[in-house]
């Protein structure tokens, strides 16, 4: 059961909603608790005990770094020390036997057999259950964020397993911080008119992008990554083009659906994108997309590397015998690496996934490099670098980047993607045969013009959201012609107009892989 | 309070109003009049709205299917009255579905099937959420039919009974996919249970269940041949393989297909046509109803299907300008 199906709007959502409403306000958190814990066991079965497990090490840890008691300060600090390593070690190691020891025994299989040993490890068929990224990153940012003091631990294990795996971010986040969330959590307002339009109108804009677009290019981009694909020129473009759009809005509108149904409940999660192709940069790109996945990344990973003593000392020395430029590219290289090569792992056991690390670690170092000529040069031609000309240029280079990377995260393998970038090139660029061959592929000329029409709704849309943040949470503010001419068209637009029904298969979620 | 409960009321009336009230207007008759059955869902609608008991010969199957068999072709040459009614993409319990709905109102002398769906392994969908979904699209003629509104842009008129005229051409190489080899590609049992299903299906009803397969390089071999074949011969039934007979009926794999080997265009189908019409003419006792009253209507689609077709041959075979092509659209 996902987010975008029919058991879940119908059946799931609603029993939630009932559940969490009948009983008492103080109760109320048990309600969504076995409301989440049966969503856990629908979708993963009994791998629900894995989230237990990880529950269980995070509430002891979170507990006994709080209980750690001594007269010498530096005792007790070793000791917390050694307690939080130990916990993240432990949750994460879940996550790295569940989800790497396959790809790792591989890895180890084909290095073997280059050094002209043949092993032939295995590892079995391991069950990974829906969402364990998800999860683990949550109860590492909580253990850390108690170590650091930033929070009290929770002293009661069933809301904190509420807060690692509430039924709405379980499969695609976002990754929340238990200081956010948890009072929205366990206070257990009740569900009422206003919630559930505030909350149907959210889900009723991610139906829309993911029903009409995304679901509909979903057979299109996938006919591009067969193995025996061998697409050139133009298609590889339209490839790149339609992989991105298709992945940008199934997973910000599965996002939407996310946000829309904790909405209902009171529960007000962050926002994990902010029209990320108005990005100017790279890494203005990641402020915007998947942002708390980058939040997590910087929280716990970028900053403790700037701010540890090493880096400070490095700072301190690379100013004084390098000079602020070489200090700042190294400082940047250093910090960098291990958030996108975990950023890569994250996403799971793929060549391309680690792949897709490594080329943003390599764009972003890049854009850090450049930045000082940057500025310089727009200088020099007389051009103001935050001006209208610059920005669209530098918008147009992101969109670049992002098509470039997305077709990477997308390959099936290495060789897939060299393979397409290559085929860019061989023979002629655009032929009549492609605009026969597009629509082969799975759309009709309907479905391209439905697409086109429907992109530009959210283009719209996401203008608008770039200046008026709150636009949706508006409309039930406005005149009842106004209010009531949106959402028959966004139902009738989803009706008539979503992929759905005979002739589609539906849709996986794409990011409930990782 | 009571305002709100009001307004949400007043609101969600107005909604089952319209949708009940679309449902209504969406019958087969104005489905078809307005052209807006040519999707996956409408070939029912059509089929539907043909006239009780009008067609000895029904096709059922997937793309492969409407895409060799014309039936006005069949009607001028043989006066065999047909309909293709093969879905894109279809599975084969897709196709039994479409064969027990056809012989609500029809009684056809001859079914055939043609076999590339026996190949698909995709299963129908029944899980809770499957069943949720037929549930409401049987009950919502709004939710059956949401997608009728690609039919006015689907060149909705190029549509003579289930068929498509078509004028793409993108050449293959077809010299060795029908190499012949001892070996069998199976069948999954699923599709097995549901042929039998749909044998039983036109045995109850006196139809000849046949199986053909249309030429097609990108989706037959010889290996699959073997296997169709020997399943024809354990289940009785009748089979013809086109794809053995492509010299025969002059099949050129440079201008006959649309899209590199899938599937035929117009001049492909042309000559499968006449070859399946001969075949069944030669193997059943089928009427030549052109003496009949049913001829007015098949006749009156005959004309404008001989013009467009015939465009459609010569862009096909290069004597029409390209700028010509777009007046056929």
């Amino acid at each position: 059961m996902a987010y975008n199906t029919n058991t879940y709007f119908i059946l799931f959502l609603p029993i939630a909603m009932l559940l969490y409403q009948i009983l008492p306000k103080r109760y109320r958190w048990v309600g969504l608790l076995l409301s989440s814990m049966a969503f856990f066991v629908l979708i993963s079965d009994v791998l629900i005990y894995w989230a237990i497990i990880t529950t269980a090490i995070t509430y002891v840890g979170g507990v006994a770094l709080e209980r750690i008691q001594s007269p010498d300060k530096k005792v007790k600090k070793r000791k917390q020390k050694h307690v939080v390593q130990l916990c993240v070690i432990a949750v994460v190691g879940i996550l790295a036997v569940l989800k790497y020891t396959a790809f790792t025994l591989d890895l180890v299989n084909q290095l073997m057999a280059k050094l002209g040993n043949d092993t032939s490890f295995q590892a079995g068929k391991i069950l990974v259950p829906i969402g364990i990224s998800f999860y683990t990153l949550q109860a590492v940012g909580y253990l850390l964020d108690v170590y650091w003091k930033r929070l009290e631990a929770e002293k009661n294990p069933a809301k904190l397993l509420l807060f690692m795996i509430f039924f709405p971010t379980l499969m695609e986040g976002p990754i929340c911080r238990y200081s956010d969330t948890k009072d929205q959590l366990f206070e257990g307002e009740a569900i009422s008119c206003d919630s559930i339009v505030a909350g149907a109108i959210r889900i009723g804009y991610g139906l829309f992008k993911r029903m009409v677009i995304s679901d509909r290019l979903y057979w299109f981009v996938n006919n591009f990554y067969r193995p025996s694909s061998n697409y050139t020129g133009a298609m590889i473009i339209i490839c790149a083009v339609a992989t991105t759009v298709q992945l940008y809005l199934e997973f910000s509108g599965t996002i939407d659906i996310v946000i829309g149904s904790a909405r209902i409940f009171n529960v007000r999660l962050p926002e994990n994108f902010r029209q990320p192709f108005l990005a100017k940069s790279a890494a203005e790109f990641w402020r915007r997309w998947h942002i708390s996945l980058g939040t997590w990344f910087k929280n716990y990973i970028f900053y403790p590397v700037t701010t540890s003593k090493l880096m400070k000392r490095w700072n301190k020395y690379g100013r004084k015998h390098m000079g602020k430029y070489i200090t700042m590219v190294v400082t940047s290289a250093i910090a960098l690496f291990p958030v996108w090569m975990l950023n890569g792992l994250w996403h799971g056991p793929k060549i391309p996934y680690i792949l897709y690390g490594v080329y943003y670690f390599v764009i972003l170092l890049a854009e850090v490099m450049i930045e000082p000529a940057g500025l310089r040069f727009w200088k020099l031609i007389h051009l103001n670098p935050e001006g209208r000309i610059v920005s669209c240029f530098r918008i147009a280079r992101t969109w670049i980047i992002i098509f470039a990377g997305e077709m990477l995260f997308r390959a099936e393998t290495l060789e897939q993607f060299i393979t397409m970038c290559k085929n860019i090139f061989v023979g002629d660029f655009l032929t009549h045969d492609m605009y026969i061959e597009v629509f082969n592929m799975g759309i009709s000329k309907s479905d391209a013009l439905l697409i086109a029409i429907a992109c530009l709704i959210v283009i719209a849309m996401d203008l608008r959201l770039e200046y008026y943040p709150d636009t949706l949470e508006m409309i039930p503010q406005l005149s009842r012609p106004k209010r009531w001419a949106i959402y028959y068209f966004m139902i009738f637009a989803i009706l008539i107009f979503g992929a759905y029904g005979i002739g589609y298969d539906p849709a996986e979620l794409i990011y409930a892989g990782f | 309070m009571k305002k709100k409960l009001v307004n949400n009321i007043a609101f969600f009336t107005l909604l089952i109003t319209i949708i009940v009230a679309l449902g209504h207007v969406m019958t087969p008759q104005f489905m078809v009049k307005y052209h807006l059955a040519n999707t996956k869902a409408g070939v029912v609608t059509l089929l539907q709205a043909e006239a009780k008991d009008s067609l000895d010969v029904l096709v059922v199957g997937d793309s492969e299917s409407y895409t060799s068999v014309s039936p006005v072709q069949l009607w001028e040459k043989y006066g065999v009255t047909s309909y293709a009614a093969g879905q894109i993409a279809a599975r084969l319990s897709e196709s039994r579905d479409i064969l027990a709905t056809a012989m609500e109102t029809q009684s056809p002398t001859v079914v055939l099937l043609e076999t590339n769906s026996l190949y698909r392994n995709d299963k129908k969908d029944d899980s809770l959420q499957g069943k949720i979904s037929e549930y409401i699209s049987d009950h919502c003629t709004l939710i059956k039919q949401h997608d009728c509104w690609k039919s006015p842009i689907h060149t909705a008129s190029n549509n003579y009974k289930g068929f498509w005229i078509n004028y793409d051409v993108v050449p293959c190489d077809a010299s060795n996919y029908m190499t012949p080899t001892d070996q069998e590609e199976p069948i999954c049992q699923e599709n097995l249970d549901t042929l039998h299903e749909m044998e039983e299906i036109c045995k109850k009803n006196g139809a000849e269940l046949v199986l053909y397969s249309a030429p097609s390089p990108v989706n037959y071999n010889y290996a699959k041949h073997n296997a169709l074949a020997e399943l024809a011969e354990k289940e009785g039934l009748s089979y013809l393989d086109l794809n053995l007979c492509s010299e025969e009926m002059a099949i050129d794999w440079n201008t006959d297909s649309r899209d590199g080997g899938d599937h035929l265009n117009s001049a492909g189908a042309e000559k499968t046509t006449d070859y399946i019409g001969q075949y069944l003419m030669d193997h059943y006792s089928l009427k030549d109803r052109r003496n009949m009253k049913i001829a007015k209507s098949w006749n009156s689609l005959v004309d404008e299907y001989n013009a467009k077709s015939e465009r459609a041959i010569q862009i096909i075979t290069g004597k029409l300008e390209p700028n010509q092509k777009t007046a056929m659209k």
